[in-house]
């Protein structure tokens, strides 16, 4: 029972082919990031949020915080989309890893496991998430 | 063909303690999004890229820290308006 892994979850490539997500900045789904301990074991075949597992601590509420969306763009033959990084302010928290998941779909369809490498503690201070350079190479969810 | 293969590159988890992030903290984050430099592009182009990123991180530096102080000033010019002058001039060392 561990993070093993940066994934984006399988069945979030079958849900976008049926059109359940919408990473329009104006318009689109709400989409969260909720923090969990090394307790949690996703994969690619992580389908949903769940609460299990999910770390409790100051300055954090179960299901995580809401990401800023940054309209889907392309360079050359590659899609992709982003988020603006993402702060728990005045925190107490330790967390493995995190799960992106779509808030406004219903059953909360996760998108994407990230994996710290290493547990990551603030205390009475700030957590942030930075995401990748937003570009074809290297921005968070691509479609090459 | 949709050619996905589900590749996600790390993120970087920033923590602090007893503090939030500084203005150098704030500008390592800024600037990584706004200055990318490919590991595969020739070395003169990523040794100017990278001194590009340092003077954009400075810059953001300098702001970043105008931006704190001036929060801070703003909100010891409340706490002295409200009558809390105790607070206010601690707001002087932070």
């Amino acid at each position: 029972m561990a993070f093993t892994g940066n994934f984006m979850c399988t069945s979030f490539k079958k849900e976008l082919l049926e059109g359940v997500h919408n990473f329009k900045n104006s318009g689109g789904n709400t989409f969260k990031v909720a923090l969990y301990t090394n307790s949690a074991s996703f994969t690619a075949a992580t389908t949903a949020y769940t609460a299990t597992n999910e770390v409790t601590g100051t300055g954090y509420t179960a299901a995580g915080n809401t990401l800023t969306r940054v309209d889907p763009t392309t360079s050359g033959t590659t899609a992709y989309t982003d988020f603006a990084d993402t702060t728990w302010t005045s925190s107490t928290i330790t967390a493995r890893g995190a799960l992106v998941f779509n808030d406004s779909a219903s059953g909360d369809p996760s998108v994407i496991v990230l994996d710290f490498s290493s547990d990551k503690s603030s205390s009475a201070g700030d957590f942030t998430i930075a995401f990748p350079a937003a570009d074809a190479s290297n921005a968070i969810i691509r479609i090459a | 063909m949709l050619n996905m293969n589900g590749a996600i590159e790390p993120v970087t988890v920033i923590t602090t303690e007893n503090r939030g992030m500084n203005a150098e903290e704030w500008a390592e984050a800024a600037v990584r999004r706004i200055v990318f430099v490919s590991m595969d592009s020739p070395m003169p182009i990523r040794e100017q890229a990278f001194a590009f990123r340092e003077q954009v991180k400075t810059i953001l530096i300098h702001y970043f820290s105008k931006v704190a102080r001036s929060e801070r000033a703003t909100i010891r010019a409340i706490l002295e308006k409200e009558g809390y002058a105790d607070l206010a001039k601690k707001m002087e060392v932070i």
